[in-house]
């Protein structure tokens, strides 16, 4: 009788997915981590064998997977094998999973070079590749996916790494594409087999093992075929002195060596060249922290100095102040005369004086030499490696790193990392996702913006703001290893080489995260500067500043101007910040513009994260997170101020 | 194909579901690794 998915209870149409495996690789675990805890558990008709399924879904489809016992072959010899191969040729599983152990590679390649020839779709997922990379083994997993057709996965499944990706990647399963290259006879039967059997699977069974086969033939597709199977194998096996199943396991194990050689790297740690030097120092935490710093530096530097000195001075001062909108202000006040409408466009907090005038005068040059040197960064290779060492030392001082990926993302942009939150399990672990990003991570616009800030006070606060910056970043991943789950980031990195940055790359990231800034951004705050601007004119502004006075003032220290950059922080954090900037260059002690950083840096990221937090969590949640957010802020600031009032530093 | 600049995954689909819900208009021309979610900008080599 024919095994069939009716033995397992499922319909015809049922998609199945079965897993295949070696003995001993982990296919029981990424079993249960692809079916979660509810299993049915069947004997094998007529044996002891153990077959388990159970249900996933992937991609939102629903899929039968199928646990087949571990066997290093499919040909039938035991009672696991003979189960095995019935799985596949009787129930025929639309798609296959072939769970290797990525220590034992060649192992796992001999039996993928038997499944292929059934030509169902496939992946191949390397698992434990935990324990691969501790024995500094390498593999080349794109390199190998092109050489085999399908795609390959690297996964730890005990500590369910890669296990998301190998959910995803289930979709793309697609047919073997390699060929073991027999000798010219083995392969013409091999085809006559697939006339038969519509693949060349069961017939290379056959040849490996024909006794066996021979009634299994039998017994499921009848005497006539089975008939014709065994004179196609007397053909082949007359061209030859020794057994057929010899030659083609011979072959199956060059093969599998072949591709071991070309695509597995036991490292060698001698002598490695110049990069994977450079490489390993930027990875180590005791030369890569000082690394780190001395790259912060030199983007302080050329963002600090080149685009917020040089750049902003020529085209805030020269051109916007003394040029631009002088000639604007007139044009405006003798058309339209003064009076409300020109107070909102050309006033103290018009839209043209605060919106036009800092979006391009200052912010643009800061945040194009920012992205600037981000994307030399991100270019060369750097940003994942430092990844990876942050990834190091939370782990060193006890954390784990789940924390740093999101943190990497969000600097990216607060907002697209708070999307990327909704990936978590539970509510809670949502919720304090989002919160950090919120609160604890400055994203790259507003960071550009900080340190033009930094550059203008004495070197003494970049100091105490990194200072800042690393305990909230410390204090955050504290937070995310005591509460989001796993053991540790379910993701694996491949580090992409360091080089050296291409020009063209370059100037197209840049190129376009700015062109993305002038296109989303700007007309946000401009809309924004627009209604502080009504606020203005119809008196509510003044109300607001009166509320706020004792807080901007009596516990912060700051002159009551600085409530409309906390007004427009609830725009932006970076227009927030670029307004410090612009008091800072006149009205501002140090010490002022300090403690206002800081009340920013914590603040509120963007209109854009609060409509996100309201779309992801709720209008209630999002409430409540603005509410805490902006009371520590000012907490936080005024506290400062008031220790260094105590100390005199005022 | 893609690569990712952050994971070095290689991938043909780029996470779109992530970018529907970005309240922005979506010309950032940012493509969103399905691996680790970072955004990058496609290059020619990547
Ligand atoms: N280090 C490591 N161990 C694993 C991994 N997956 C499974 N294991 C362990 O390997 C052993 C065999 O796993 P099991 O699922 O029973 O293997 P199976 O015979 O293929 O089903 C168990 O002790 C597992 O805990 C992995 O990704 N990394
Ligand atoms: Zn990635």
């Amino acid at each position: 009788m024919k095994y069939s998915k009716k033995q397992l209870g499922l319909k015809k149409s049922d998609e199945t997915l079965a897993l295949v495996g070696n003995p001993n690789v982990g296919k029981s675990v990424v079993f249960s981590t692809l079916t979660g805890k509810y299993r049915d558990v069947s004997n094998y008709p007529g044996t002891t064998v153990e077959i388990s399924h159970g249900k996933g879904k992937f991609r939102g489809k629903e899929r039968t997977i199928i646990d087949t016992p571990g066997t290093d072959s499919l040909a039938p010899l035991s009672e696991d094998q003979k189960v095995a191969r019935d799985i596949i040729s009787g129930i025929n599983p639309e798609k296959i999973i072939q769970v290797a152990d990525s220590k034992n590679l060649k192992r796992a390649i001999n039996l993928f070079l038997q499944l292929k020839e059934f030509e169902t779709p496939m992946i191949l997922d390397l698992n434990m590749i935990d324990e691969a990379e501790s024995r500094k083994i390498e593999i080349e997993t794109e390199a190998l996916s092109k050489k085999l057709g399908i795609p390959v996965v690297k996964t730890a499944a005990t500590e369910r790494r890669g296990i998301s990706n190998l959910k995803k990647t289930i979709e793309n399963a697609k047919k073997p594409q390699i060929d073991v290259e027999y000798p010219e006879k083995i392969e013409k039967a091999l085809n006559e087999f697939k006339e038969i059997f519509k693949n060349r699977g069961i017939g290379l069974l056959y040849l490996l093992e024909p006794n066996e086969m021979d009634s299994y033939i039998k017994n499921n597709f009848g005497e006539e075929k089975a008939q014709k199977t065994y004179e196609i194998y007397l053909k082949a096996q007359e061209n030859y002195s020794r057994d057929l199943a010899y030659i083609i396991n011979q072959k199956i194990r060059k093969k599998s060596s072949e591709l071991f050689d070309q695509y597995v790297n036991q490292q060698k740690l001698k002598n490695t060249p110049l990069r994977e030097k450079i490489s390993n120092l930027t990875m180590n935490p005791i030369t890569g922290i000082p690394i780190f710093l001395g790259v912060l530096y030199l983007v302080y530097w050329f963002v600090g100095y080149l685009g917020a000195q040089v750049l902003v001075d020529f085209l805030e001062v020269d051109i916007f102040g003394k040029i631009i909108n002088p000639y604007i202000r007139d044009l405006v006040i003798h058309s339209i005369g003064k009076g409300a409408i020109s107070e909102i466009l050309v006033g103290d907090f018009g839209v043209f004086t605060i919106g036009i005038t800092w979006s391009i005068a200052l912010i643009l040059p800061i945040i194009t030499t920012f992205f600037l040197a981000f994307s030399i960064l991100e270019d060369c290779g750097y940003i994942p490696r430092l990844t990876a060492v942050a990834d190091k030392l939370f782990r060193k001082i006890g954390l784990n790193g789940k924390a740093v990926l999101p943190m990497v993302l969000g600097f990216g942009c607060d907002t697209m990392a708070t999307v990327t939150t909704r990936t978590l399990d539970t509510k809670k672990e949502r919720i304090i996702a989002t919160l950090m990003l919120a609160l604890g991570i400055p994203c790259s616009a507003q960071l550009g913006v900080i340190f033009a800030i930094m550059a203008l006070l004495p070197p003494y606060f970049m100091y105490l703001w990194i200072v800042l910056i690393a305990s909230q970043l410390l204090l955050v991943a504290w937070l995310a290893s005591k509460i989001l789950p796993g053991e540790k980031g379910d993701f694996i990195m491949e580090l992409p080489p360091l080089r050296i940055p291409k020009l063209e790359n370059i100037i197209k990231k840049t190129y376009y995260r700015v062109k993305w800034f002038l296109s989303e951004v700007v007309p946000i705050f401009l809309l924004g500067t627009f209604l502080i601007g009504v606020a203005e004119v119809t008196g509510v502004l003044l109300k607001v500043r009166q509320l706020l006075r004792p807080i901007v003032s009596g516990w912060m220290g700051l002159p009551p101007e600085t409530t409309k950059i906390f007004i427009l922080g609830f725009i932006r954090r970076d227009f927030a910040a670029a307004g410090i900037l612009d008091l800072a260059q006149t009205q501002l002690l140090p010490i002022q513009t300090f403690i206002a950083t800081v009340a920013i840096t914590l603040f509120v990221p963007c209109v854009a994260n609060f409509i996100i937090i309201i779309k992801e969590r709720g209008v209630k949640t999002a409430l409540a997170i603005v509410g805490f957010i902006i009371p520590f802020a000012f907490f936080i600031a005024g506290l400062i101020n008031q220790i260094s009032r105590i100390l005199g530093v005022l | 194909m893609y690569k990712c600049t952050l994971c070095g995954h290689k991938f043909e689909e780029p996470d779109e579901k992530a970018c529907k819900s970005c309240p922005l208009a979506g010309n950032c021309k940012q493509i969103k690794c399905p691996n680790c979610s970072y955004d990058l900008i496609p290059t020619g080599d990547a």
